[in-house]
């Protein structure tokens, strides 16, 4: 009797246990959801480091889920209105100093995004990360999660992993490491200064460290200043028309 | 007072002037058609390296460490540089052109095309290269009176083609800023650029070097120095006494073009290779000369011998000969060789030398140290060994043997 009332509590432990590991998938759709939601809009301040400039920008964003970006820079003088916009599989910039808009092309996907170490693949893969990675749970002890991305057969990838740790309560990212064919970690992205924003607690920058040779001393932090969720956003708000508004 | 064995030698010499004027001949010809190929040669390549310099690159550069192999907008010197103040002020170059180079995006209407844009001081580079000399349409940075005016841009022609553009049209570029920033800008194109070479035309992009200064936030600071001298032989001279150092980089052209450099040492080396077989051949006429001659005169040698000449004092007076043959012979040579050299051009006829599309139909000739005085002293020297080793087997004869031979 005794016995058989141990093995029941240690298997309702069990199940308890393995309730509170979620189903993978659905932890990764909560990180790309994290700062998108349905729809988002804010504004931001990015601080660029490298051993031979440092400057900041603030910036004005809008998302519809992870398909629709314009991001649009108020701040400083100089580079007001340059602005980037992304539909799905194709990304603009706009800078009003020549009046242009000029596509990104393919061969400039690795290239950096508004001078920081972003990549505009940064922007661009979103749409494309459930198909181009399936992700697993990968092992972390203590209360951390560790989901680990590798490139489904045939996807055109950057990384060779990625993996994301999450603290396994609150579910929010502590950081995301990169890794190059070689296994080399590349680059981390570190998340912190937990905040309530837009209704919801999230950690509010986010600090991008290159580790490549040739990035040594560079350093990108995003700071998210206001963030609004789920407001009506319609697909208009991502056209070439509004890319090209320097308001 | 000329000594008893060099007055032998010199009357040994007229003894048999048929003979003495032959040998003599062939050392003259022999001289002559070496300094004259070594001369040719040397121009042409002088001449080659003139023209790959002239077009942009130059004698010598001044930039940052690494610059020449990884350009880096930050990669960069002072406009003012000590080292380059320095060079503009020695004797032996003439100028000393500051540029300033950044890679971007050109775009004009729905074209755009990736290139390299290159600020230049629009009167020094004029100094340097040969740039400003293929300008094929509107002007040369023509002084502009509005300061509110657009910078002014020029394209090569094959460029401009890319982006269907014509003088007077706007071509804007995105690049990247010293400060991080995006450096955009609209330029007015104000002619077209024809070198003659495709692919040069297809790359150039020319701006004021103070107008990308202020785009790329580089106020003050340049990319290359681009140095041209009096004459490109005194490269190895600059390089030598000028110490660099201190955050640049000295480099002259063989390091700047080194498929150039290489090219021409291979063809030098294998220059050498006939310049040696045309060298045998007049040695091969004087030592068969002078060998010939001890030979007939071993009776002779006997008599003197008999009579109480030292064995050494034969070997001088044959050595004399072979002295006064040869000297008068090679500085025959050498003077019409040189003469040739300098006042004679090659037609290359049909065969002219294609460079990097600009054509060397003629071949000038340089005179140089090694062709003027090194290889003719070779043939000076070789010349006197070729009497030694007759006049050697001459003295060690016995008079009695000397004498009985017919």
């Amino acid at each position: 009797m005794r016995t058989s009332l141990a093995l029941m509590i240690l298997l309702v432990a069990a199940v308890a246990l393995a309730d509170s590991r979620p189903d993978a998938a659905a932890l990764s759709r909560e990180l790309d959801d994290l700062y998108r939601s349905d729809s988002s809009h804010g504004t931001m301040t990015m601080e660029v480091v490298t051993p031979h400039y440092s400057r900041t920008l603030t910036m004005e964003f809008w998302s519809k889920g992870l398909d629709y970006t314009l991001v649009r820079i108020l701040a400083p003088k100089k580079e007001k209105g340059v602005a980037s916009l992304k539909r799905v599989s194709e990304m603009w910039n706009y800078i009003p100093r020549i009046k242009k808009t000029l596509r990104v092309p393919p061969s400039m996907m690795m290239g950096s995004w508004m001078g920081s170490d972003f990549t505009n693949d940064d922007l661009m893969r979103e749409t494309s990360w459930e198909s181009d990675y399936s992700v697993e749970w990968g092992e972390a002890g203590g209360d951390t999660l560790l989901l680990v991305y590798r490139p489904r057969e045939g996807a055109a990838v950057t990384w060779a992993r990625v993996e994301a740790a999450f603290n396994a309560e609150s579910r929010l990212p502590y950081h995301q490491d990169f890794f190059d064919e070689k296994g080399r970690l590349a680059r981390r992205i570190a998340f912190g200064e937990l905040r309530e924003m837009g209704g919801r607690r999230l950690p509010t920058v986010m600090t991008l460290i290159p580790y490549a040779e040739d990035k040594r001393g560079h350093r990108t932090v995003m700071r998210y200043d206001e963030i609004e969720f789920d407001i009506p956003m319609p697909l208009e708000t991502f056209s070439q028309h509004r890319l090209r508004q320097m308001r | 007072m000329l000594s008893i064995a060099n007055k032998l030698g010199l009357r040994n010499l007229w003894r048999r002037r048929r003979r003495s004027i032959l040998t003599w001949l062939m050392i003259a010809a022999g001289t002559t058609l070496v300094v004259w190929s070594v001369g040719l040669a040397e121009g042409t390549y002088r001449d080659m390296i003139e023209l790959a310099t002239r077009s942009s690159t130059g004698h010598f550069q001044v930039l940052a460490p690494d610059y020449h192999d990884r350009p880096s907008l930050f990669r960069n010197l002072s406009e003012s540089d000590s080292l380059a103040t320095a060079l503009a002020g020695h004797p032996a170059v003439v100028a000393l052109a500051p540029r300033v180079e950044t890679a971007g995006l050109l775009a004009a209407g729905t074209r755009s095309t990736g290139s390299l844009l290159v600020g230049i001081d629009p009167e020094r580079e004029a100094e340097v290269s040969t740039m400003a000399g293929t300008l094929s349409e509107g002007s040369w940075f023509a002084p502009v009176d509005d300061p509110d005016a657009l910078p002014r841009l020029l394209l090569g022609a094959g460029l401009a083609r890319r982006l269907g553009v014509a003088p007077a049209d706007t071509v804007s570029f995105v690049g990247q800023a010293a400060d991080g920033s995006i450096a955009a800008e609209l330029f007015v194109l104000e002619g077209l650029l024809k070198s003659g070479s495709e692919e040069a035309d297809a790359a150039i992009a020319l701006a004021r070097m103070s107008d990308l200064q202020t785009l790329l936030a580089l106020e003050g600071r340049v990319h290359r120095m681009v140095g041209r001298l009096e004459r490109v032989g005194e490269l190895d001279g600059l390089l030598d006494t000028v110490q660099a150092g201190g955050g640049r980089v000295l480099m002259g052209w063989p390091e700047l073009l080194p498929s150039l450099h290489d090219s021409i040492e291979a063809d030098r080396n294998s220059g050498r290779i006939s310049l040696a077989i045309i060298m045998l051949m007049a040695l091969l006429g004087v030592s068969n000369t002078m060998i010939m001659s001890v030979f007939e005169r071993t009776r002779e040698f006997g008599v003197m011998l008999a009579l109480g000449t030292e064995p050494g004092g034969i070997v001088r007076a044959v050595l004399w000969e072979a002295f006064w043959l040869s000297i008068s012979g090679v500085l025959a040579g050498v003077a019409a060789g040189s003469i040739l050299v300098s006042k004679i051009p090659v037609s290359m006829g049909d065969e002219p030398i294609d460079f990097g599309g600009v054509v060397l139909t003629e071949m000038h000739g340089a005179n140089t140290v090694v062709g003027v005085v090194w290889f003719p002293l070779i043939i000076l020297v070789a010349g006197l060994v070729a009497g030694l080793l007759p006049a050697m087997r001459a003295a060690r004869l016995s008079p009695a043997e000397a004498l009985s031979r017919h």
